[in-house]
Parts: C-alpha cells; structure tokens; sequence
C-alpha cells in the first residue's frame, strides 16, 4: 500500500505578507507586491521587484540572536516559525525522524555582494556564501530536524523539495518533513537575468501577448508534509494531500525551454500518471508562468499538450509576488492549497491579449465558489529542470 | 540509511589528473599556496573542443568524468542525473560578481550568470545526452554527495548517474583561508599529517559513478549504507553519538578498512585518530585528502579512493598505511566537516 502524505501546516512570506493570511488578504483584495525598487537599479533606470518586508531594524534584531544577516535565512525563518507556530510540541512525530528539506539558489550572495564591493569587511558572511549555510543556520534556531538537505535546481527548487519530502516520508526515513525554499532580492540574479533580456522593465505580464520578461520578487514558502499515522493524529489541521510530483528535464538548452514544450509536458503528464488520476481531474494550474516570452509560450504549448479535453483554470501568481526563484514551488503551492481551500481563484493583473498561438486565458477576475479537488503546480527552470506537482482537497 | 546502491562504473578528474590515459596520479600532484588543484586543461576527450570551450572548467571537468563512466558502463544514457556540490560553479560566480561590480555598465555578458548557477552541469549532462529523465542538484554543504546517495537510493532505476564537484575560485581562496588553518607552506603533499604546520589543502575536483538499484551482472561495488550525525552546537555529547552510530554500522558490517578524512587540521586529525584507535583498533586505517584536499565534495572523492583501494590499483603506502590489509571487501568511509559527520559502507561484489 502506498504511503498517502498530508500537508498540515504552512508558513510563507513575500512582497504581499509576512504570513499565509495576511498574504491571502492580498490575494483577496487583489493588491499585487511588485512596485520600484528603492533598493535596485537596471540600467541606471528604475527596476520592478517584490521585496519582503523585513526592515533593517529586524535584520539587526535577528542578527543579534542568530548571527547573520542574511536575509535568506531571516525569510526562511520567518516561514518556518510560522509553518510550527500551531504545535505546542510535536509529540507526535518521532524524533529522529522529521526532516527539513529547503532549497535556493542565492545562498548568501545578498552579503557576499557587499564583501566582493568591499562594503563589509566582516569575512563571517563569506561563510553563509553556499546554498547550505541557510539550511544549516535554520537547523541550529529550530533544533528539531533529524534530517535535513538543500537542493538547488534553480527556479524548480522549492518544487524539487517537496517532492524530496514525500518521497523520504514514501520510503520510510521521514515521517514528517518540512519542505520549500527560499530566495532573497540580489543585484546578482537581477542583473543576472537583465544580460539575458528576460527583465521587464515595467510590470509582468504571464501569458499576454505583450509579455517581455519578469520581475524579480523574494521570499520563502514551506509546506509541513506528514505520513497518514501522524496526519491521524492532527486530522483538525489538515490542509490537503500531496498526491504526485514529477521531475523532468527539457535537455533544450541551458536556459529556455524548447518550443515544443517536452519537458514540460512530460513533467505534467508523469505527474498526472503518478497520481493516478486523468488530466480532466486537475481543476486548476498554478503555472509557473514568469512572463518570460519564452517560457509563457513553451508551457502554453505544454499545457495544451496535456489537456486535450477540458481546460483547467490556469493562473500565474507572480503579478503578485514576483518569481521568487527557488520559493516559487512552496509559495505558489501553498497559495494553491489556499485556494482550493477558500473555494477562490484570485484574479491576475495586466493580462489583455492572449498569445496568438496557444490562445491561453489566465483567471483575470477573482472566481468564488470554485470547487477544486486537484490542482497542478508548475515550476521551470534553467538546466532544463521542469517539475510539476499535484495536490488534492482533503475532503 | 540503506542504500543498496550497485556501482558499476566510475570516472573521476582529480589533482594529478592526466587526460592520456583519464589516471589521476599522485606523482602529478602540486601543490600551491595551500591548494591541490586540477591541472589537465585537455578534455576533448567526450566533448568537441569546440564546444566544450564555452563551459566552465568545472563543467569540463565533470561531462569528462560522467560522460566516461557511463562508457565505461552498459547502459547508452542514464535513467537519472544526481549531482552534488556544495559551492557550485564557483569561477562563474566570481565572473559575474566582478562583471555587477562596475554598477555603470549597461551590458553585462550573461554567459557567467548562465554557467554560475549549481545546476549547470546537471543540465550540461542532460543537454548533452538529450536525457530528458530525473534531474537533480544537492547543493548542502559537505553532505551534499551523501543526500544525493540517499536520493538516488530511493530512484527504483537502472541507471543513474550521480557525481560531486567543487572548484576552486579566487573568491572561495579568500574566504577558505580568512575561516579556517590552511597549510600554505606544504611543498610534499605526502607530507600534510605530519607537517608542522597546522592546515588543511583546499581541494577540487570532480568524480562521477554510474549506480543501480538493483544487482545487475555488471555491478562491481556496493554502497550499502549511507549514515549521517549532525552535532549543532554540541546538542550531544558527540562520543555518545558517534559510539552508536558505529556500533550500529559494526552490527551490520564487518569493516576490513576504515578510510577517514583527516586533512591536515590537527584538531580534525586527532579526532579521526582517537576514533580509529577507540573503535577500529585492528583495522588497518588509510587516508586520502593528501591526495584530494578538503572541500564539500570530499566523499565523492573519498569513495573514489576506497574503490581504488577495493581494487588494490595502488600501493597502501599512497594512502599513508606501512602494513598490509588482510582482506579488501568492505570499508568504511568517514568523513566530518564541522557538525556533520558522515560514514559510507563501501563494499566488493
């Protein structure tokens, strides 16, 4: 019998909330946390991000018990202190078996920028320099974990670690994992991705005709993944189930994706055969949508690959936080698991026409009342990575 | 955890590696400024120059090794790509660093960006051999090789293709000697346990292994079981743990060899030393960072080493050892970096 995994619990920060309601109101009110970053610069001119709110102050305050300013590590606590808030004591979950699977690409690039520009002396930070020294920094403020790793398959991360939780919980090592990602705003990944023209100046805009890029935004999202005995124990909290996950890769090209769309439309179909269930069972796709010409055109193209019958609803949230890089995945799931709890699709800003091709429509106006049983979500990424995973209602 | 995971082919480029014959030879081996470095610039070999001219070193380095264990193995193409590396492409992030620094240019080349990024190997692999299956990357510190082990453990494949890497960059240099004892002045890398001089060598590298879940007539080595203990801030009384730990292992596995990580820190040389006295008192102890260095993919190389020793391919004097091992069946590969101690079960088929 296989393993069934649960999700109870979630914790989530980026540019529209410190916590998974206060982003919900956002979503509910339709006000999106992209705007002109007093922080960043594209050419001199002004650049679009979804910054979180951590002010200095708080930097410093948790510099002064934690030891770092690095500001993945601060929105990843930020997260997980919220994913843990509900427990009293996790007496339920066997102590040596409760993992935390976290991802992300800048690592703390956000610091070593300010060493490399000779703006800190402090060589402490040149420390915190990996993708590890978050995960590492998180497991000693929450000495909880057994088990606990770092995946970095860019934009796919947080994707690839929730898959990494369930399948660790499949096999047996874990019971209960903690998993997603984190990203933080850098000048690295934005002039990163300005050199390769995929950088909207103005605001983002996925699956519309006039799309020319995205905008950076930051943030983490960690979803508490239990087995079906835990999930028991706590059966009040549960949120949905995590059904199936895929990993595949385009091997087009190391940073777009092909235009025949074959990894992603592989991710997606193996995600739905792993599920068990039929295209026409997924009621709503949160895409990755990023509003790069390319990859809105390539996972157009997948999606209608996948869905010859009946067309879900599909909805890229980054008009609203941004592509938050390797938190996309936990992010974008746990807004989805927020929708198909609230019976809500939110609505989308800056969309007019749809791409010629593939004639995709995302939700514009917020949908109430929307039943979902099973929603998609998508995430891409360079090196090929393309991950989807699936979920479904508790009910 | 159990793995079970068949090997049967491997490849690695190592200091004192030759593309002539893909050897890595330790009378190739210099030492710089308290480095242990690749010095092969040829690897042509697997990739046309003409392309392989546009990655990065480490990426060269690592299609060379993967492409050349999955020759060396049955299968045309891998049902699972797994790296490992704690840094990642290191050069790449310096280039663009360097490249933002200047905040007036308008234009920044996007090539060290594109490269810079830990999964570019991964996706060079999958690009190169239109591998469209499993692709991931573990990018966590020094257990990234053995979280990726533990991932490929739960595959259920025929195939995969899993490796670690790190390189060496100017600004990793810098960062490596401003945290921790490096042994700057060693000219004779034989020389690194017993140099007066306190420090390690910072290594690089890469090293790749085509493994299977299941027993295949081609399989040629085993890694029965990966463990990992995590000590933060000494939640544990550290003997206590590691005293289980290998009596769990000593239950399960008769170890002929123990090889450990001791890498020229005195502090960490007397650890593995007191452990190996305390626990593995009459099993011949070999070491190997002389050979590799320090760095997060050192049990990726490690294992490299154990199977080299597995198959008596050098004498036991390159791994420091006077005597003679008895039996060459199973070994125990430990390695520690700061809270994370990490042991592998390697064995012989």
């Amino acid at each position: 019998v296989s393993q069934r995994i649960f999700i109870i619990s979630l914790g989530c920060i980026s540019a529209i909330g410190r916590n998974v309601p206060s982003m919900i109101a956002s979503l509910n009110s339709g006000t999106s946390g992209l705007k002109i970053s007093s922080l960043f610069k594209i050419q001199n001119e002004y650049c679009i991000t979804g910054e979180a709110n951590i002010s200095e102050e708080e930097t410093e305050l948790f510099y002064q018990k934690y030891h770092t300013r690095s500001r993945n590590i601060i929105l990843a606590h930020c997260a997980i202190s919220e994913v843990l808030a509900p427990f009293e004591d996790l007496n339920y979950i066997n102590k040596n078996k409760i993992g935390l699977i976290s991802s992300n690409t800048t690592g703390g690039i956000d610091l070593s920028e300010k060493y490399w520009a000779k703006k800190t002396s402090d060589n402490s930070v040149l420390y915190q320099h990996d993708c590890g020294a978050s995960t590492l920094f998180l497991s000693k403020n929450f000495p909880i974990f057994s088990y606990k790793t770092t995946i970095n398959t860019a934009c796919s991360s947080s994707a690839n670690a929730i898959l990494q939780g369930a399948n660790m919980i499949k096999a047996g090592h874990l019971d209960a994992a903690i998993a997603g990602g984190v990203d933080t705003l850098t000048n690295f990944t934005i002039q990163g991705f300005q050199s390769l023209g995929i950088y909207d100046k103005e605001f983002c805009r996925p699956f519309d005709a006039s799309r020319n890029g995205l905008n950076l935004g930051e943030g983490a999202g960690y979803i508490m993944m239990v087995n079906e005995a835990i999930a028991a124990q706590y059966s009040d909290m549960i949120i949905g189930e995590f059904v199936s996950g895929s990993n595949a890769n385009d091997a087009y090209h190391q940073t777009a994706s092909s235009p025949d769309a074959i990894g992603n439309t592989m991710a997606m179909n193996d995600a739905i055969s792993k599920g068990n269930i039929l295209p026409n069972d997924i009621d709503y796709i949160n895409a990755h949508g990023t509003a790069t010409p390319n990859n809105d055109a390539s996972e157009s193209k997948a999606i209608l690959n996948v869905f010859t019958d009946k067309m879900p609803i599909v909805q890229s949230t980054k008009t609203y936080t941004g592509h938050t890089l390797a938190a996309c995945g936990g992010i974008e799931a746990i807004i989805s698991l927020e929708s198909m709890r609230l019976k809500t699709i939110f609505q989308s800003h800056h969309f007019t026409t749809p791409i010629e091709e593939t004639n995709i429509i995302p939700n514009v106006n917020k949908k109430d009342n929307v039943e979902i049983k099973y929603f998609m979500s998508n995430s891409f990424g360079f090196g090929g990575n393309c991950s989807s995973l699936i979920f479904k209602n508790k009910a | 955890v159990k793995t079970n995971l068949f090997i049967q082919s491997r490849s690695a480029v190592l200091p004192g590696f030759s593309s002539e014959d893909g050897s890595n030879d330790s009378s190739k081996i210099t030492l710089e400024n308290g480095t242990i470095r690749v010095l092969e610039k040829d690897f042509a070999k697997y990739i046309p120059a003409s392309i392989s001219r546009r990655m990065s070193s480490i990426t060269q380095w690592s299609m060379y090794a993967a492409l050349d264990a999955l020759a060396q193995s049955q299968y045309p193409t891998p049902s699972a790509i797994i790296t490992a590396t704690g840094m990642g492409c290191l050069k790449e992030t310096d280039n663009f660093l360097n490249q933002i620094l200047d905040e007036s240019a308008d234009i920044y080349s996007p090539t060290p960006f594109i490269q810079s990024t830990h999964n570019a190997v991964g996706g060079a692999l999958a690009l190169h051999l239109k591998n469209n299956n499993y692709n991931a990357t573990f990018s966590n510190r020094n257990t990234s090789f053995e979280d990726a082990l533990i991932d490929a453990s739960m595959q259920n494949q025929e195939c995969i293709l899993i490796g670690g890497f790190e390189e060496i960059s100017n600004y990793s240099l810098d960062a490596i000697r401003s945290l921790y004892p490096v042994n700057t002045t060693l000219e004779e890398y034989k020389n690194l346990f017993s140099a007066t001089e306190n420090g390690m060598l910072i290594g690089e590298g890469t090293a790749f292994y085509v493994m299977s879940n299941e027993d295949t007539p081609q399989s040629r080595w085993v890694i029965a079981d990966v463990s990992i203990v995590a000590n933060y801030e000494n939640k544990y009384e550290l003997d206590v743990v590691i005293e289980q730990q290998i009596a769990t292992l000593q239950e399960s596995f008769s170890y002929d060899i123990l090889m450990t990580g001791n890498n020229g820190n005195k502090i960490y040389d007397k650890w593995y030393q007191y452990i190996a006295k305390k626990y593995f008192e009459s099993t011949p102890n070999l070491r190997y960072k002389h050979l590799t260095g320090e760095s997060f993919a050192a049990s990726a190389f490690g294992l490299w080493y154990c199977i080299d020793v597995l198959e008596n391919q050098k004498p036991l004097t390159e791994y420091l050892y006077a005597g003679e091992v008895e039996n060459r069946n199973t070994i125990l590969l430990y390695n520690y970096f700061e809270d994370h101690h990490c042991f592998i079960t390697i064995q012989k088929l």
